[in-house]
């Protein structure tokens, strides 16, 4: 069954860019985009039946990257949910962070182009 | 009463034989006997002489009832006693033999005595010569009640025999007138004075009483009385002219002639003169023998002691023996056997005991005492006759003897000696059983002689010995000593020291030789091990690597040294040997050694001290002594040891320096060293400990020694668990521990330290913490301060990663898009807005970080 990509930013420029690079490179067919984590979550929460793709920024001003993880650990289907995140972030630790999470499957500098989106579906396998 | 009753009757027979009858005197007093009770009157007539009966006179029969001792004698050979008498009829006991014709005509004349109140008499008859007399006496109211009949023997029937009895008697009876003249004398009379009765019936009593008697005491007959008889002894001649003693009674009758009966008691007083001589020569000879004589009742009561007996049981007052038992002196363990003694010689079994006395005064004496049974004069009675002698220092020389006898007995069986007795005479010798062993058992004892002798000698001492024993007694030396090997019966060699005592002739030639074969086997064994053993430790004292010597505590001269000695001081043995040990001290410690050599060590002490010694060159050496006291060559020395220290003096001095450097060392890296032993309050603290906690040195609340407990009190609160646990664990692991902790100084102040710590165990067992303490708080502070940069740089990197990128990734994303031709008319003037914007914020974001970069002043 194919994933449902969210881009999940802040920043609309991004929303923007990654959406038109997703699409591009063929990573997904449509993507559905939150500038507030808060409400990506309660989607995610919504929808027990699909399995989930997100990219995810790390520095956003309601819910943090890394709160947004925290919280997804109490959804009934974590387990169907992969994310990558891509922040604008080079910090070591902010990749080693990422690490610590199972559902994390890779960490994208911004900003996301068409070869790192191709990455991710390799990711996907 | 008996026996003085006697004379009476026989008096009363002499009376009635010569008829001289006069009564009145015992009728008045009689008469006069009216108020006197019965009893007292029956004695007054036992009292009387003359035969008396004592009638009742108011019985029909006159019944008898009292006859006076006077009459039983007259009955004496009739056995009739008072009882047999007393109660029957008068008339019927008495009418025969008076010259009363029948009882009715008694009895008549008797009523007629009560009656008239007269006195009638019976004429006694031809046979039986008897005549009674009787008179009447009152009672107290003059009512006639009792007639009392004296009866006088006037013709005895049986004169002819008191005749004879008298002629028989062995005692002379004579009578005389009362001037002296003999008027009869019977047989016995005529034998004891050697005169004839005709000569004698001639003589006056003066004529043959010895003049020296009559000298001595007259003859006085005024003294012989009526009724009373007089005893007296006197000397008599015998017609043959010997001198004769006599014991004499007088009596005077009432016709006033006096008679007198005597005995010849000559033998009788020259045997009492003689007891007498005896008894005083026995009595001192008792008083001067030197024994003690005594004489012991049955009961062992004492009747009598001489003087020497009084000394022995230590007293001089007879009072405190006489009539006490002796057995009280006696010690315990002999009273059994001294009793029976004593009891065995009462029954007539002498015997004799030595014993042990204890005298009155406490003294201890060995006795012998002889007991023999004896009969005492004085009283007749059996005793013991005690001879009893001081045998102390006899016993005790016996016992000296016995002991000393009993010494050389043992002496002889526990000497290992072997004893032999040589007679020159016989050329025989005596051996004791040692000896015979030495020899062995195929010796005949018998045939040891000198050739015997000196063949067992063994060849190579035999000539020595033999010239020794020749040239002393040709010298006739008394005494010969000498060493040689002896061959034993079982063919072994003993060594053997022999001592000999020789006897010479007149002539000179050996008489007796008596000599003791020592075995000194063992002792020479012991002497050579004693030489290899000396040998063994000189050689120890000679090559020694430590320099020893020997020196005199008296002369303080050196006696004997080893060659490390000579090779350390540089000397020669001739130059070193004689040398005082003051010579070898530098001059400035010599007094200071004379001060040390005052003092007294016992043989076997040991004592240590540091001096310095000069070598011959002159140079110095600082040496450790160690002085032994011993006995060397007789002389009291010391064997001295000595260390040469100056090395290791040099060593300990380098030392001190390094410790110093290391003291200063740790002041500089402010290094504070501390010794904390588990379960104690003192502790070890460098100086710069106390200087890390804030205090100084000079601080006296400190006391002499730290406490381990003031280190734990300046540990800050928050640390105290952490440092507590560090110090349990270093403890338990046993292993060297780091840890940084912090203290509130004394000074108030906040200190950070930094501590290494490991543990050993002391001499008690007890767990001792050792280790380093660093203040490390100017380190900290630099610590904290870099880590405070630090953070300032994460926030710079933060801006850089999140906030600086965040803009440029968002142009370089609009880029791509462009570059891609992504973007629709539209979305392409959007973006390139977006782009400048970002360009903005990106220059705006370089701006803050370009400030937080700046070196702030304060810093």
């Amino acid at each position: 069954m194919p994933k449902k990509v969210l881009i999940i930013d802040d920043d609309q420029v991004v929303l923007f860019i990654q959406k038109k690079m997703v699409v591009k490179s063929g990573l997904a067919e449509t993507t559905t985009e939150f500038s507030n984590p808060v409400e990506a979550l309660e989607y995610v929460k919504n929808d027990s039946t699909n399995d989930f793709l997100l990219l995810l920024d790390i520095k956003m001003p309601e819910m943090s990257g890394w709160d947004f993880l925290d919280a997804a650990q109490n959804l009934p289907n974590i387990n169907k949910i992969k994310v990558v995140m891509v922040s604008s972030s080079i910090d070591e630790k902010d990749h080693a962070k990422a690490k610590e999470y199972d559902q994390v499957i890779g960490y994208m500098e911004k900003p996301l182009d068409i070869t790192k989106c191709q990455t991710i579906a390799s990711l996907l396998g | 009463m008996r026996a003085s009753a006697k004379p009476v009757s026989l008096r009363c027979i002499l009376v009635a034989s010569h008829r001289q009858i006069s009564l009145g005197t015992e009728a008045r007093i009689l008469n006069q006997t009216k108020l006197i009770s019965t009893e007292n009157f029956y004695a007054s007539l036992d009292l009387n002489p003359l035969p008396q009966v004592l009638l009742k006179a108011d019985s029909p029969q006159f019944t008898i009832c009292y006859v006076n001792n006077a009459l039983l004698d007259l009955y004496v050979m009739h056995r009739l006693k008072r009882e047999d008498i007393v109660g029957k009829s008068f008339t019927e006991f008495f009418s025969q033999g008076t010259s009363a014709k029948s009882t009715e005509e008694m009895l008549e004349v008797l009523n007629q005595v009560i009656d008239k109140k007269e006195e009638v008499t019976f004429p006694g008859t031809t046979e039986s010569m008897w005549e009674v007399k009787c008179s009447p006496i009152l009672n107290e109211k003059h009512v006639v009640t009792h007639v009392i009949r004296t009866i006088v023997n006037t013709k005895s029937v049986e004169e002819h025999q008191f005749q004879t009895i008298i002629e028989n008697l062995t005692d002379g009876i004579f009578s005389s007138h009362p001037n002296g003249n003999i008027l009869s004398v019977n047989e016995a009379t005529t034998r004891l004075t050697g005169y004839s009765k005709e000569e004698l019936l001639t003589m006056n009593l003066v004529d043959f009483v010895s003049e020296s008697s009559l000298k001595e005491r007259p003859i006085d007959f005024n003294l012989v009385k009526f009724d009373a008889s007089v005893t007296l002894e006197r000397g008599i001649n015998r017609k043959n002219g010997e001198e004769r003693r006599i014991r004499m009674n007088a009596t005077r009758l009432r016709n006033g002639s006096i008679v007198s009966v005597f005995r010849d008691i000559t033998d009788e007083k020259n045997k009492e003169m003689a007891l007498q001589r005896s008894e005083y020569i026995l009595k001192a000879t008792l008083e001067t023998v030197p024994s003690c004589v005594k004489l012991v009742s049955k009961n062992l009561d004492l009747i009598e002691i001489n003087k020497a007996g009084l000394k022995q049981i230590e007293t001089t007052n007879r009072k405190d023996v006489i009539g006490k038992s002796i057995l009280g002196l006696v010690m315990p363990g002999y009273k059994s056997d001294y009793k029976k003694l004593y009891i065995n010689a009462y029954e007539g079994q002498s015997g004799k005991l030595i014993f042990q006395l204890k005298g009155m005064k406490g003294g201890i004496k060995w006795m012998e005492t002889h007991a023999l049974p004896f009969k005492n004069e004085q009283s007749g009675e059996r005793c013991v006759l005690g001879v009893t002698r001081d045998i102390t220092e006899q016993k005790l020389a016996a016992d000296q003897l016995r002991e000393s006898n009993e010494r050389f007995e043992s002496a002889v069986e526990a000497t290992n000696d072997g004893i032999w007795d040589w007679d020159a005479a016989t050329d025989k010798t005596w051996a004791n059983e040692r000896l015979l062993q030495l020899y062995g058992p195929n010796q005949d004892p018998d045939k040891i002689n000198k050739e015997v002798f000196f063949n067992r000698i063994h060849p190579n001492d035999r000539a020595r010995v033999f010239k020794l024993f020749e040239n002393g007694l040709t010298l006739q030396h008394p005494k010969l000593m000498s060493e040689y090997r002896f061959k034993t019966g079982s063919g072994e060699y003993r060594d053997i020291f022999d001592r000999s005592l020789v006897t010479y002739n007149e002539d000179g030639s050996p008489k007796r030789i008596l000599g003791a074969m020592q075995d000194i086997t063992n002792r020479k064994l012991a002497e050579r091990r004693l030489q290899a053993s000396d040998e063994k430790y000189r050689y120890l004292f000679n090559s020694n690597p430590q320099p020893m010597f020997i020196y005199s505590f008296d002369t303080h001269k050196i006696l004997d040294c080893n060659e490390q000695t000579l090779l350390n001081y540089g000397y020669l043995r001739e130059e070193f040997i004689g040398m005082s040990v003051l010579d070898i001290r530098p001059s400035e410690d010599r007094k200071k050694m004379e001060e040390a050599l005052t003092q007294d060590i016992n043989i076997g002490g040991r004592n240590q001290s540091v001096w310095r010694h000069c070598k011959k060159t002159g140079e110095i050496m600082n040496v450790e002594i160690t002085n032994h006291v011993i006995e060397y060559l007789g002389e009291k020395s010391a064997l001295v040891l000595i260390n040469d220290i100056t090395e290791k003096l040099k060593t300990r001095e380098e030392l001190i320096k390094t410790n110093e450097q290391l003291k200063r060392s740790n002041e500089i890296a402010k290094l504070g060293y501390f010794e904390m032993i588990e379960g104690e309050d003192n502790s070890t603290w460098s100086n710069e400990m106390y200087s890390i906690l804030g205090y100084n040195l000079n601080d006296k609340k400190l006391g002499t020694r730290p406490r381990t407990s003031l280190f734990f009190d300046h540990v800050h609160p928050e640390d105290l668990e952490l440092v507590s646990h560090r110090f349990y664990e270093i403890k338990q692991t046993q292993k060297t521990l780091f840890s940084d902790f912090r203290i509130i100084a004394n000074d108030g102040h906040l200190k950070h330290l930094s501590t290494t710590t490991y543990v050993t165990l002391n001499s008690d067992g007890k767990n001792v913490f050792t280790g380093t303490i660093q203040d490390i708080s100017e380190r900290k502070l630099q610590l904290e301060t870099i880590e405070k940069q630090n953070l300032h740089f994460e926030e710079i990197a933060y801006l850089q990663s999140h906030v600086v990128r965040a803009p440029l990734a968002r142009i370089l994303g609009i880029i791509q898009l462009i570059k891609q031709s992504q973007l629709n008319g539209d979305e392409v003037p959007l973006m390139l807005e977006n782009a400048m914007d970002s360009a903005l914020e990106l220059d705006s974001v370089i701006r803050q970080i370009s400030n937080k970069t700046k070196p702030k002043a304060n810093a």
